[in-house]
């Protein structure tokens, strides 16, 4: 499902597959203890792992997009079809069967997506730094997010994938692609011919040096992890600067210009007649102009002052 | 400069919380005083946090809850959290969907008092 896009870069020796990092441990941990509940991971920003006896069914992080994002952001679902099947599905717990049923999405597709988004989750908790894991046991009946995946993931298999994934990410750490990198475009490419190379051309669009691989990936509504692999590819092919300075970017603004402040600097303030709002909206014949907008009750209103 | 100053601000909010994509900074009657957008235009966004921000302050006065932390807006792209900033600024905060409340909250608050005391200074220089 993932990894299909070759990046050209070398595949990482098997050794490291076995170095389980904190989160790959606590998995592991908790699986093979069988655990129904909600293991929350503290971490920068860490996320929370959702498991049925053992098997991972739901995965979340503020690091990676989730199934709601990875299918509305794309346009695979559209926002219509999501809010009908939502508001019909979600408080029963059926939101998937009314997805499919609405034909908004197939039953493999959807299945694609909630799954990967449980593997990217995972990894995207791993990538960032976790501190701490806290189990929950909440029992079998505990409340899931809207599309966990059933009967859910295998932990070991989570874990391998993981594994395989921190390896990669390390190889491109030694050209500059890392989690908190601003990579910026050096040039566009022309508009894709083939379907599958419109994330390449999508991924290089949004590569202003403000944005992170994780801001990306939200805004594309794509996997943290496919996203990582088309910055280092593209980073390979010099397309991309993966790491440049975010502050001298265009686009932050300040209301004056600092070098050329008269007196004491203090905030902007209203000047009349400065928005020249005037001069756009129409004319009206009972109002004059730039008068006061006085509603008629306000208008009549006596001075009580001079009454007494 | 405190423009600076300000600058940086918005820039490490942006860097510690995940999910903020832009911010900016703007008086109670909404003119922008400093911004670190992308997409969206910042005189825009300052006039409509203040609009938003009254409307929250009269909200929570007129159903009694108190003090107004903040107002948060949540669409289905993301968040827009306006902080009122001592009682002459304000600061808007604009994140994707992704992002982490909890963090925000928690940075939020130092942020904005060191934005009030940057904004205090610049209104009294010595």
């Amino acid at each position: 499902m993932n990894g299909q896009h070759p990046t050209g870069l070398s595949t990482p020796s098997t050794d490291s597959l076995d170095d389980l990092g904190p989160v790959g441990r606590m998995l592991r941990e908790h699986g093979r203890a069988r655990l129904s509940g909600v293991l929350r991971i503290s971490g920068s920003p860490g996320g929370t792992v959702f498991l049925r006896d053992g098997l991972i069914v739901a995965a979340s992080t503020p690091a990676s997009p989730g199934p709601e994002s990875l299918l509305l952001r794309s346009g695979r679902v559209s926002e219509e079809a999501w809010n009908l099947a939502f508001t019909a599905g979600a408080p029963s717990g059926h939101l998937a069967a009314e997805l499919i049923a609405q034909s908004a999405i197939g039953a493999a597709g959807l299945e694609i997506v909630c799954l990967s988004a449980i593997f990217d989750a995972v990894y995207a908790m791993e990538l960032f730094g976790v501190e701490d894991g806290e189990p929950e046991n909440t029992g079998p009946q505990g409340l899931l997010p809207p599309l966990p995946v059933l009967p859910g993931i295998d932990a070991d298999r989570l874990v391998r994938d993981l594994s395989r994934r921190m390896a990669m990410t390390a190889a491109w750490q030694q050209i500059g692609v890392y989690p908190q990198c601003r990579p910026v475009a050096l040039r566009q490419l022309s508009e894709p011919l083939l379907p599958a190379e419109k994330i390449r051309h999508d991924v290089l669009q949004k590569c202003n040096g403000r944005r992170t691989p994780r801001d990306i990936a939200f805004a594309l509504g794509q996997g943290l992890y496919v996203i990582m692999q088309e910055i280092a590819s593209l980073a390979e092919s010099g397309l991309l600067e993966p790491n440049e300075g975010s502050r001298k970017q265009a686009g932050t603004v300040s209301a004056e210009d600092p070098s050329k402040a008269s007196g004491p600097p203090g905030l902007p303030q209203r000047r009349r007649g400065a928005s020249k709002v005037g001069h756009v909206l129409p004319p009206s014949s009972n109002r004059p102009l730039l008068g006061p907008r006085i509603p008629p009750d306000l208008a009549v209103r006596p001075e009580p002052d001079q009454e007494s | 400069m405190a423009h600076n100053a300000l600058l940086s601000e918005l820039h490490s909010l942006r860097d510690q919380v995940t999910g903020v994509m832009e911010s900016a900074v703007a008086t109670v009657d909404g003119l922008l005083v400093v911004a670190d957008t992308d997409g969206v235009q910042p005189e825009v966004v300052s006039a409509l946090a203040a609009a938003t921000l009254g409307l929250g302050k009269r909200t929570g006065h007129e159903v009694g809850m108190g003090e107004l932390r903040e107002v948060v807006i949540r669409c289905r792209g993301g968040y827009i959290v306006v902080y009122a900033v001592g009682q002459v600024a304000l600061l808007a905060v604009l994140a994707d969907e992704g992002l982490d409340v909890t963090r925000l909250h928690i940075e939020s608050r130092p942020a904005v008092e060191r934005l009030s005391a940057l904004l205090t200074q610049e209104r009294s220089p010595n």
